[in-house]
């Protein structure tokens, strides 16, 4: 009984506790527990100011991604309020679902937006706490972050006890100036004065500096970059105006005060167009620093990129607005409280400093104490100096004529131009570590600068932080190196005229058989190419330095893309000079990269001018015939065998792989191939002689460059307009070849009559037409404004903004003389380049179809940074396309997500992709490139639907299984599947092939070349946690399959034949693809060179538009033998070209090109004089010429005669014999072609050409062999097993296992007996 | 090689099964589970073990002799077994169902997972724990029902490692010598 109620009154006791337990519990919940608040998508730094300015201690705050919250597996329990930062927050809309379901449960949500910001979610808020939360996170200060939590609090735990008080929102102080003090505040500049005159801060005799640091940093605590920057600005004399103000405002106080410089550092532009052009008029430097949003570790670590947001942010932004000197000034770290703070960088501090320092001082310096270095470009040997489309001697001649007239100290320059090119060629020479017999004459007939070891040394030790310098050791071995040495000391070729150096930019890299890059191993330059840098900064004390045209190399070390550290080259040796740079404006994608890299302001010069190809002269017969045939239907039959006789003596049947029975006519379908070819040859936009800074085009190079850059829109602006009326059809409209028929001739004719009598009043023209006569204006004042915009900077003063590319492309980049910008990545493809890409990738599918009968697997792209720049990533759109995946858009523009196109929408296979990069599209479009492994992992996901099957799924399914077979972890070749995107080792740019594929005595068999490419190129750059990742064989995984291979091109003045980079990255892929898949792949050339007409080509077809365009061209040839050593020089570079074509993808050639070759340039067959021409102004290439094609007959490549070789070999000894060896690599640099030469020359000749060639390569062979490379000492040798001992073991165990059972086996018989 | 290795893996198992043949079905179950669960746990390890490392191991005498030391180890235990579960000695030994069918069993769910490019790591974690556990616990039920004998299975188990060591013995001397 008694236990009983001892039971009962336990239970009592129990249950009353629980209660009370319960209770109390219930109580905290409801009154007592602090207040939870996710704050999501805070960028770093505002959760500091926003964790650090709480003081409320019963508020919690946790921050979180929007993946974390809203994401599939996310959860937004825990917490009583959310606020979100919906700045560059997409958020789906299952994504916005979740969220607004969880409000629908209570929880209050406050989402802080603009208006033309995509998310805004705003749960259990009434409309008047949702305006007073938006002005206190809008208004983001000390105060307003403070009391917005506690106002937030308030209204998502009304019953929470604890300090309840909040004061009301402050609205940010605008349109002031302010200064370092808290709380300082001015409303305009002349209060500023007078405070700093108060405080001793004012310099009587300083330029006032402008400073815009964002539009709440007066009164947030994050800000000790932009303290430190305005202390360190003050310190150095200039008198700072820190300004917070937005739009209009902020353009009246600038005006207002109208500064010496501005420093801005805000995302986003500075003003709009027409205030960036008064400030330019105003010649007020904009210069954008910025801080970095990612730790120092990351920062100083080369391979780490700059990320996409920043990137666009920070520098793409602000280029447009023309500003220059982005330095990383500061990082953000984590501070003790596990908050990222910004923390100043002071070294880059101070080089921003020195850097806007000197470029303030070129104001007020006359200019006759101005110490300037130019760099020019040249290759090894007796080439001429190198400049893209730019004759460099009479260019370069002229500007320093220019410089002297405007007071600089040029005194003695040579009195002609010739004796200048001379001297330059004597004194300013590069050396190839191949040729120790022309160093050594170098040696001793020119005059370099001397420098010592303990010199070098020194300069090196005060420029280089030690870690650096330890790099070029190990490579390279102790200074002072190998080449162009004497002694202990280096020599640096240079020259200079009173306070002018002209020194060539060295060769980055020596020793020729380390092609193969070695993936993370250092890229340090040699002694030889720091000597000069360090001597211009050192020893000459330069106060400016220029490098003289398109392009060096120092921008192309490898390294991080913007924002650089001590840790990268690029940066180092330019250190903080200003800097300059002369870049053709037709290579935009480069130029931006040397912009970046090398803090240049670049400073753009015309293309060679556009002239008549004579070729629809040529072909005008053909043509009229083939127009009359098509007319008559093909009832003319003996019309047609005269169309077929006249093609096939042409060659043109080759060409379109058509027959060459003479006895049977073209089909119709055949004409018609034939005629849109024959046009298409006809109307081949080509450029002329190379261009001289300075010197405008002829009034008929004006009249044909205008020519080439305005008939085609107008011809289509006509023929829209009679679309418009009906006339025509829009197929019509649409069909090139009929455009240029019916339309071109007349655009043609008009424009030359308006160009030749221009109108006094322009008013009544049409549109077309004034752009026309605008576009003539633009190209007759470049000349001017390029060396006026040089001076003008050289002066301390801004040079103008413009966009870049080719004029015939894009009009706008006339005139010349700007600063060249990018364009925004994150807004690509944009919807033209969308709808482009559809259409060139339908068209892709469609013709590789009518070839095969069945889809493509996969297709492998090539991405450039210039085709990405002036399409606005048209390529990037075919990629999603024919993965089946389409971008969305946020209100902004920029394209933040995918979808997948449903398979029954898209109608065929999903087509698997492969894209390689060059390393200056990485740089700038990083973001594209993640996007695009985003849209692979999408597709290989999509199931199959309407019956198409999914080669992105089946082919991301091989890649793996290769992966695996290769050896990888089930995992890592899971990760690696889905990469797609690669590009060059190391942060590099290029395939590093060129050279390797020239030096083509170190290789006997392509497959080294295709090897050497799968490893260069085999860096994978497709999502953060794989980038710049390097896998041994991941690259041929993924090139399986591969059907088709896509080259883009968006400018005239470059094509298949005369630019080497295609072969090298499109050649390069179709051998690597041969090597892979045993088949050689399809090739296209994506054509974007006509605005209007966008299209498809095939390679062999492209190779032979320009060959016939160009190099077979008499008219071509003729118009370049107007021109110098650098017009010559463009003759070598199509030969060895046609060589690198024939090592790497020989299909897309005639066979019977090299014949043509011989006929034209061996035996002049058109009576040119090219032999004399090139003679006359540079042998080097006229050997380099002759050399290609010994070679070429070495290799198997031309299927000469012995009377040819002899010929073309006797021409080649002559030459080398009358102006000796030019030792370009490709002459010099290959001893089994010199055995092959001499086997082809008489005995007498022979001797001579020996005794040439000895003259050049007779010193100190060893040098080179002594250089000790990096990749020489990573393959230790392995240590072999040690067997004996193993063996000993594996007895041992046995014997004694065998002893135990023998034991046993006696014992149990012992038992049993 | 790999026919040798694949031989020993398969033998191992049926030691293992064999071996759990002895036991009641409750003990045979929570073998089974434990394999199984060792299964499932090792799966994520499994995935990011590379296959040239699985690779490399069967070529290198180290790893071999390693190798083949387990299962020296693991035979005599079997042996002993064997030969004192007639006579009802060393019933410790009973409790022991042999750690060699681990190793042997995740050599076999990893060369399925390098052969299937694309399945899902997760899924196949949970198949391969259930196949396992179905297969341990049903293989050695199975075996006791074929084999009701537990003097034939004594023989066999002890012939099969007899064959183990033979086979792990030939394998090091192969890579060995």
């Amino acid at each position: 009984m008694l236990r009983g109620k001892n039971s009962s009154l336990l239970r009592r006791i129990f249950l009353k506790c629980a209660a009370i337990i319960l209770l109390v519990a219930a109580f905290w919940l409801v009154f007592l527990r602090p207040t939870r608040i996710l704050v999501v998508n805070a960028t770093l730094a505002q959760q500091a100011d926003v964790a650090l300015n709480n003081d409320c201690r019963r508020i919690r705050l946790r921050f979180e991604d929007a993946d974390q919250v809203a994401g599939e597996n996310g959860t937004l329990r825990r917490t009583d309020a959310v606020v979100i930062f919906s700045r560059g927050l997409y958020l789906d809309d299952a994504q916005v679902a979740r969220l607004e379901k969880a409000g629908d449960r209570g929880l209050t949500i406050f989402t802080n937006t603009l208006n033309n910001q995509h998310v805004d979610v705003q749960c259990n808020l009434t409309e008047e706490q949702r305006q007073t939360l938006l002005e206190y996170f809008r208004n983001p200060s000390r105060h307003n972050y403070r009391n917005g939590l506690r106002y937030l609090r308030h209204i998502a735990t009304p019953l929470r006890v604890g300090d309840r008080t909040c004061e009301p929102p402050v609205p940010l102080l605008t349109d002031m100036y302010y200064h370092r003090e808290y709380g300082q505040y001015f409303p305009d500049h002349e209060a500023l004065t007078a405070y700093l005159r108060e405080k001793g801060l004012y310099h009587e005799d300083g330029p006032a500096v402008l400073f815009i640091s964002g539009l709440n940093f007066p009164m947030e605590g994050n800000r000790a970059h932009v303290d430190t920057l305005i202390s360190r600005l003050t310190d150095a004399g200039f008198n700072v105006y820190p300004l917070t103000a937005a739009g209009e405002k902020r353009q009246q106080m600038i005006r207002a005060l109208h500064p010496a410089a501005v420093i801005y550092l805000p995302m986003g532009r500075l003003g709009d167009d027409d205030f960036i052009h008064w400030l330019h008029t105003e010649n007020i430097p904009l210069f954008n620093p910025f801080p970095l949003i990612q730790p120092h570790s990351e920062w100083i670590d080369p391979l780490q990129p700059v990320s996409s947001g920043t990137l666009t942010a920070r520098v793409v932004v602000p280029e447009i607005d023309g500003g220059i000197g982005n330095f990383c000034i500061a990082t953000q770290n984590e501070s003790p409280d596990g908050f990222y703070l910004y923390t100043p960088e002071k070294e880059r501090i101070d080089a921003f400093l020195a850097f806007f320092t000197r470029t303030m001082a070129l104001r007020a310096m006359p200019n006759r104490d101005k110490r300037v270095a130019i760099g020019y470009f040249k290759s090894p040997g007796k080439d001429a100096l190198l400049a893209s489309g730019m004759e460099v001697i009479p260019s370069l001649y002229r500007f320093l004529l220019r410089l002297r007239r405007e007071g600089y100290n040029v005194s003695g320059l040579p009195d002609s131009e010739a004796a200048f090119g001379r001297l330059i060629h004597q004194e300013g020479s590069v050396m190839g570590s191949y040729a120790p017999g022309a160093q050594a004459e170098f040696l001793r007939h020119a005059h370099p600068v001397w420098l010592s070891r303990d010199r070098y040394e020194q300069w090196a030790r005060e420029t280089l932080v030690p870690e650096k310098y330890q790099e070029v050791v190990e490579r390279y071995g102790h200074a002072p190196g190998h080449l162009l040495v004497r002694g202990d000391s280096l020599a640096v070729a240079c020259l200079q005229f009173g306070n002018i150096l002209l020194f060539p930019q060295p060769r980055p890299a020596l020793g020729d058989d380390e092609f193969r890059l070695v993936h993370g191993a250092g890229v340090a330059p040699p002694h030889s190419y720091l000597a000069p840098y360090l001597y211009l900064k050192k020893g000459f004390r330069a106060d400016v330095l220029i490098h003289f045209g398109t392009h060096g190399n120092l921008e192309f070390t490898p390294g991080k893309n913007v924002g650089q550290s001590q840790a990268d080259w690029s940066d180092v040796l330019i250190g903080n000079l200003p800097h300059f740079y002369y870049y053709t404006t037709g290579n935009v994608g480069e130029g931006i990269i040397a912009k970046r890299r090398t803090h240049a302001t670049l400073i753009t010069y015309l293309t060679p001018p556009y002239v008549e190809s004579g070729m629809r002269q040529r072909y005008s017969s053909l043509l009229d015939a083939i127009h009359r045939a098509l007319a008559a239907g093909g009832a003319d039959v003996s019309l047609g065998l005269r169309i077929k006789r006249q093609a096939v003596q042409l060659g043109l049947h080759r060409d379109l792989e058509l027959d060459s029975t003479l006895t049977v006519p073209f089909t119709t379908e055949e004409l018609e191939q034939l005629d849109n070819f024959a046009e298409e040859i006809a109307d081949e936009k080509v450029t002329g002689a190379y261009y001289t800074l300075g010197q405008p085009y002829s009034e008929r190079d004006l009249v044909t460059t205008t020519l080439a850059i305005c008939a085609d829109p107008l011809a289509y602006e006509m023929a829209r307009q009679d679309r418009d009326a009906g006339r025509i059809t829009t197929v019509q409209l649409q069909d090139l070849s009929y455009l240029q028929h019916n339309y071109l001739p007349a655009a043609r004719r008009q424009i030359t009559a308006l160009l030749q009598h221009p109108p006094k009043d322009t008013a009544a023209l049409a549109p077309a037409l004034r752009r026309a006569l605008a576009c003539r204006n633009g190209l007759e004042a470049a000349s001017r404004n390029e060396l006026d915009a040089m001076v003008r900077a050289l002066n301390g003063g801004t040079v103008f903004p413009a966009p870049g590319g080719d004029p015939v492309l894009n009009p706008n980049v006339l005139p010349t003389g700007r600063n060249m910008y990018s364009i925004n990545a994150e807004a690509t493809p944009n919807s033209q380049a969308w709808e482009d890409g559809k259409r060139l990738a339908e068209e892709t599918l469609q013709q590789y179809l009518a070839q095969h009968g069945n889809y493509p697997h996969k297709v492998s792209y090539t991405f450039w940074a210039g085709e990405f720049i002036a399409t606005e990533g048209a390529t990037l759109a075919q990629a999603f396309w024919m993965l089946g995946v389409e971008p969305l858009r946020d209100r902004q523009g920029r394209v933040v997500d995918l979808r997948l196109v449903p398979g029954e929408e898209l109608g065929r296979p999903r087509i698997n992709v492969l894209v390689q990069v060059s390393g200056q599209l990485r740089d700038i479009a990083g973001s594209r490139l993640r996007l695009l492994t985003d849209a692979v992992k999408l597709a290989a996901e999509a199931p199959e639907a309407g019956g198409w099957p999914n080669y992105v799924a089946s082919g991301t399914q091989a890649q793996e299984k290769t992966l695996l077979e290769k050896g990888l972890s089930p995992a890592r070749a899971r990760e690696l599947s889905t990469m797609r995107v690669f590009g060059p080792l190391n942060s590099g740019y290029s395939t590093g092939m060129l050279g390797f594929i020239e030096s083509s005595g170190s290789w006997d068999d392509e497959k080294e070349i295709a090897d050497g490419f799968l490893n260069n190129m085999g860096a994978a750059y497709g999502d953060d946690a794989n980038w710049a990742t390097f896998e041994p064989g991941l690259l041929s995984a993924a090139l399986q399959e591969t059907d088709v291979v896509i080259q883009p091109r968006q400018s005239n003045t470059w094509g298949p034949m005369s630019l080497d980079h295609v072969y090298e990255f499109t050649g390069g892929l179709s051998l690597a693809v041969r090597q892979v898949t045993g088949k050689e792949p399809t090739a296209f050339f994506a054509d974007y060179r006509n605005r209007y007409n966008r299209r498809l080509q095939g390679a062999r077809e492209a190779v032979a538009v320009e060959t016939r365009a160009t190099i077979l061209n008499p008219v071509f040839i003729q118009e370049r033998m107007k021109g110098g050593e650098g017009s010559a020089q463009m003759f070598g570079e199509l030969f060895r070209n046609v060589f690198g074509w024939n090592a790497t993808r020989p299909s897309v050639l005639d066979p019977q090109l090299f014949d043509e070759l011989y006929d034209t340039y061996i035996l002049d067959q058109h009576g040119l004089g090219i032999h004399e021409y090139l003679n006359r102004v540079n042998p080097a290439a006229f050997q380099a010429m002759t050399a290609v094609m010994l070679e070429s007959a070495r290799k198997g490549y031309w299927k000469a005669s012995p009377e040819q070789l002899q010929t073309t070999a006797a021409l080649h000894a002559a030459t080398t014999e009358a102006h000796g060896a030019a030792c370009t690599e490709f002459v010099c640099g290959n001893a089994k072609l010199e055995r092959f030469i001499a086997g082809q020359l008489p005995e007498s000749s022979r001797r001579s050409y020996d005794a040439a060639m000895k003259a050049v390569r007779n010193v100190a062979a060893s040098d080179a062999s002594e250089v000790v490379l990096k990749s020489d000492r990573l393959s230790d040798p392995s240590q072999k097993p040690e067997l004996l001992q193993h063996a000993v073991w594996v007895g041992a165990v046995l014997a004694i296992l065998l002893f135990i059972l023998l034991l046993y086996v006696l014992r149990r018989k012992n038992h049993t007996v | 090689m790999t026919f040798l290795l694949a031989l020993i893996v398969l033998l191992s198992l049926l030691s293992f099964l064999l071996k759990n043949s002895f036991y009641p079905h409750s003990w045979a179950g929570v073998a089974a589970f434990c394999l199984a669960l060792a299964v499932w746990l090792a799966i994520p390890w499994l995935t990011r073990l590379p296959a040239a490392t699985v690779a490399s191991w069967t070529t290198s005498p180290d790893r071999m002799l390693d190798g083949a030391v387990c299962i020296v180890l693991e035979v005599a235990l079997m042996a002993a077994f064997c030969f004192s579960r007639p006579a009802g000695r060393l019933r410790l030994l009973t409790f022991y169902p042999g750690l060699l069918a681990f190793p042997a069993i995740c050599w076999a769910w990893l060369q399925l997972l390098i052969s299937r490019p694309g399945i899902h790591f997760g899924r196949f974690a949970w198949i391969a724990a259930l196949v396992t556990m179905l297969v341990a616990f049903g293989g050695s039920r199975l075996i006791r029902r074929l084999v009701p004998e537990e003097q034939a299975r004594l023989e066999g188990l002890f012939l099969i490692n007899l064959f183990l060591l033979l086979l792990s013995v030939a394998a090091t001397g192969a890579i060995t010598f």
